[in-house]
């Protein structure tokens, strides 16, 4: 039950009989006590002649899952079972971060009468937003006091990484692309596979004829090259507490998700299959043994409703949670933060295992604003806090550095510049025929 | 109500989905969705205990009230219709039974309402506990009744209606008085008893002339507890009656035989206790007296015009949303708090230290040394590119430490000034590389 501002109104209006007719005390009195009844009457006679709210049907249309910063259409199906008119407010109970600019609407539906509440939702938070019931307010014909329900009528709305780094994609499928067709004449080495034979032409490097094809055949034949494909490519995502820290404004653990994206996309292109997982101390997502573009849709999926943990990263587990993936050789790319060696010891521990078995790359994202401090020094608080800084990125590079001695490889950049970096160390090991 | 939100708008539904719907098949009432706020009767089902407990109480209250009696209706001491153990219900109970018509009152005006039978037939008992009446009033009071009863009387009650009786004082302990009575038709019993009760003296000299004064129930040093005064038609009987009339007090010894004697000899007896309608009242009119009579329920009407815009406002449209809120901690907090650490504790040493190693690596960078230049490699580098002393470069890399901050600042300029200079020497275009 509620009452309306109108039944407020009604009451105040109640000042006038009581002034005019209330000459003493005891007739003000009666006045007053006259005019509550009848207004709680009336009240109470609105309230049986309101409809029911609970004998509304509710159907929910939602596009299931967008991109955050994308604004999506949510539908509202609200069916009148009962006899009367329904007049009314009703509020859907979308979470805040849904991004609904007004909850609340007014609606009339006549009995046996279907209306829509169409609604533009803009999240502004990944994950899975939901509601989970909508409250109808039934007024009577006098619109005095009114009836309230909530129904159950949950929606869930899945928001998927924006994967703004996908803007650097096409060039980098150029590198691939150039690199594939460099490759077949100009480059032999290690990390690329034998494709086919062909004839000679002016410009082969000659170190590339097969001697024993020309003798076969009467012309001279030359070997032609292709990068390595089917390689594997293992993700393995830092949803610990290191990974809630905010960079430029932007939570590492969204970093390392621009940077899965964008490298899965051009590994797939290339040929690589990828597999990825997200772990502190639990297995927060998995993808594995998709490709194409499915893989891409997978990833997002999969990866939307993660948040960082407030746990410490349990680095322990990382070997066996690659072997669970692939025993074959592949490259292992460990989206963390490298900070300081205290809180890096666990990560050094395990890497000999990953690098005995795998091509390992770690990447961290680095503070602009560290850098920046860093170089600016003219008073004393500054100058502080610029030698904070530099031991911040000392600590660091030491960190860096004791990983390229246990045979990995490190990939620093600010949030905007990680997802590039990262794909372009991936081309350079393609390349160089690393993987 | 409020107009319907611009961001949410509601439209006939005209769509294929609407044909789609069961709701043409389905009759009306059934395939609602499922409510998850409660019923009435659900509401009442699940509140039933508590329901049920203020029932109880609420019957054990009542309960309670019946077999105690209305307690909390008690009046003043020595009022007709109090049954405490210092309220006079007692007396005028045994009076009524006796036949004498009881009439408690509280103002002049209806005491002399009360004795319309005539002074003759009426005996009037005044107790005037809070000296509430004035001279004049009392002077009234005197024409009201023949007989008079000034129980527990004050200094002014006895110098109007009962002059030449004095206060003297408390009888001091509990014990018994004999009557000892210079007239016998003044009292019913041989002897009374209470607490702490006030006794009289007849003073001979203001007695008006002609009247007679019997004195009764001595408590010593020529005080006593009862005083009865005859002048012609008059009669005024002068007693403590709080505590002797009092209901816990009126049955010891003969205090009741004393009571019913000064209260019953007449059909009617006027039970006066003056109240707060005797005051006279003086100065300007109150404020409720200035008031119109509407003011009292328009205040009423308010308040309950406030509870309703309240409900108005304060009902919740729908239970809370909860939103899991992200945890929010910028990456740099530490490198701050690291700072903050270095300047409080001025550990001016370790800071220009981590500035100079951040630079030499840069300049090394700069210069194209390998990591493994040593910093006497560096600085002979960076002398060389510069042209400055290897001296004053070895003392602003390694050499010079800072006594105070002054030096810090002076020294860190130094390093950035040597810095800077390094890398317009290898670059002149003056692009920085890290």
């Amino acid at each position: 039950m509620a009452v309306t501002g109108r039944f407020v109104a009604l009451l105040a209006l109640g000042a006038l009989p009581v002034v005019l007719f209330g000459a003493d005390a005891a007739a003000g009195a009666t006045v007053l006590a006259a005019w509550v009844a009848g207004c709680v009457l009336l009240g109470v006679l609105d309230l049986c002649l309101a409809a029911s709210p609970r004998a509304v049907a509710i159907e929910r249309e939602l596009p299931g899952r967008l991109r955050l910063g994308e604004t999506a259409a949510s539908l509202l199906f609200l069916t009148n079972r009962g006899r009367r008119t329904l007049r009314g407010r009703v509020r859907d109970g979308w979470s805040p971060s849904a991004g609904a600019p007004s909850t609340r609407a007014a609606v009339r539906i006549p009995p046996g009468e279907r209306r829509v509440l169409e609604q533009a939702l803009t999240p502004f938070r990944r994950g899975e937003r939901r509601t989970e019931h909508v409250t109808i307010r039934s007024i009577g014909p006098l619109g005095l006091w009114a009836r309230q329900a909530t129904l159950n009528a949950p929606g869930v709305l899945r928001v998927l990484p924006p994967f703004t780094s996908r803007k650097h994609l096409p060039s980098r499928l150029t590198r691939l692309r150039e690199l594939d067709g460099r490759t077949s004449v100009m480059i032999r080495g290690q990390g690329t596979e034998f494709d086919s034979l062909r004839e000679y032409v002016p410009g082969d490097d000659v170190r590339s004829i097969d001697w024993r094809a020309t003798a076969r055949r009467s012309d001279v034949m030359v070997r032609t090259w292709r990068p390595e494909r089917d390689r594997r490519v293992v993700l393995l995502l830092d949803t610990g507490r290191t990974s809630a820290a905010r960079v430029d404004n932007e939570p590492r653990i969204d970093t390392a998700f621009e940077a899965s994206l964008l490298l899965a996309a051009l590994a797939t292109r290339a040929g690589d299959r990828v597999d990825l997982l997200a772990y502190d101390r639990r297995l927060r997502a998995r993808v594995q043994g998709a490709t194409g573009p499915e893989l891409l849709s997978r990833l997002v999926d999969a990866l939307a409703p993660v948040d960082p943990e407030l746990l410490e990263m349990d680095w322990t587990a990382a070997p066996g949670l690659v072997r669970s993936v692939t025993s074959a050789r592949s490259l292992v790319v460990l989206l963390t933060s490298i900070d300081a060696a205290g809180s890096s010891r666990a990560l050094l521990s395990v890497l000999p295992q990953l690098t005995k078995r795998h091509m390992v790359v770690v990447a961290s994202v680095t503070d602009p604003d560290v850098q920046a401090t860093a170089r600016s020094a003219h008073d004393r608080e500054s100058i502080y806090r610029a030698a904070a800084a530099e031991r911040a990125l000392l600590d660091t590079a030491r960190v860096s550095a004791a990983i390229r001695r246990l045979g990995a490889e490190v990939v620093t950049a600010a949030p905007a510049d990680l997802p590039p970096a990262l794909a372009d160390k991936y081309l350079a090991l393609k390349a160089a025929g690393r993987l | 109500m409020t107009p319907p939100d611009a961001a949410i708008v509601p439209r006939p539904d005209a769509g294929p989905r609407a044909e789609a719907s069961a709701a043409d098949d389905a009759p009306p009432g059934t395939g609602t969705a499922v409510a998850a706020s409660l019923t009435v009767r659900a509401w009442l089902r699940r509140g039933a205990f508590w329901f049920g407990a203020a029932g109880f109480a609420l019957v054990v209250v009542v309960i309670a009230a019946l077999v105690n009696g209305v307690t909390g209706a008690t009046g003043g001491p020595l009022d007709a219709d109090n049954p405490a153990p210092r309220g006079g219900m007692a007396v005028a109970e045994v009076l009524e039974q006796r036949g004498v018509d009881v009439l408690p009152v509280d103002t002049l005006d209806e005491a002399e309402d009360a004795a319309a039978a005539g002074p003759g037939e009426t005996t009037l008992l005044l107790h005037d506990r809070d000296a509430l009446l004035t001279d004049e009033q009392l002077q009234r009071v005197g024409g009201i009744a023949d007989r008079l009863v000034l129980a527990s009387p004050e200094f002014s009650v006895l110098q109007a209606l009962a002059p030449g009786v004095l206060l003297a004082g408390s009888s001091g302990d509990d014990r018994p008085l004999t009557a000892r009575c210079s007239d016998p038709a003044a009292t019913g019993g041989a002897s009374i008893r209470a607490d702490d009760l006030d006794a009289y003296r007849v003073d001979d000299a203001t007695l008006p002339a002609g009247a007679q004064a019997a004195e009764c129930f001595p408590a010593g040093d020529g005080a006593v507890a009862l005083v009865r005064l005859v002048d012609g038609d008059r009669e005024t009987v002068v007693v403590d009656a709080d505590p002797l009339f009092t209901n816990d007090q009126v049955a010891r010894s003969g205090n009741a035989a004393v009571a019913l004697a000064a209260l019953g000899s007449r059909p009617t007896l006027v039970w006066y206790t003056p109240g707060l309608g005797d005051v006279e009242v003086t100065g300007p009119p109150s404020l409720a007296e200035l008031t119109p009579g509407w003011v009292t329920p328009l205040a009423l009407l308010l308040g309950i015009v406030a509870l309703a815009a309240a409900l108005w406002r304060g009902r919740r449209f729908g239970p809370l949303v909860v939103e899991d809120l992200p945890v929010t901690v910028r990456a740099s907090e530490t490198m701050e708090g690291r700072a903050r650490l270095y300047q409080r504790a001025s550990a001016r040493g370790r800071a220009l230290d981590a500035l100079r190693v951040g630079a030499v690596s840069r300049m090394a960078t700069a210069l194209g040394l390998g990591r493994a230049a040593s910093v006497q490699d560096v600085i002979a580098a960076a002398a060389a590119a510069t042209g400055r002393d290897p001296g004053d470069v070895h003392a602003v890399v390694l050499g010079a430490l800072p006594a105070t901050d002054r030096e810090l600042v002076t020294l860190t300029d130094r390093l950035r000034a040597l810095e800077a200079d390094v890398t317009d020497a290898v670059d002149p275009t003056g692009g920085r590389t890290t």
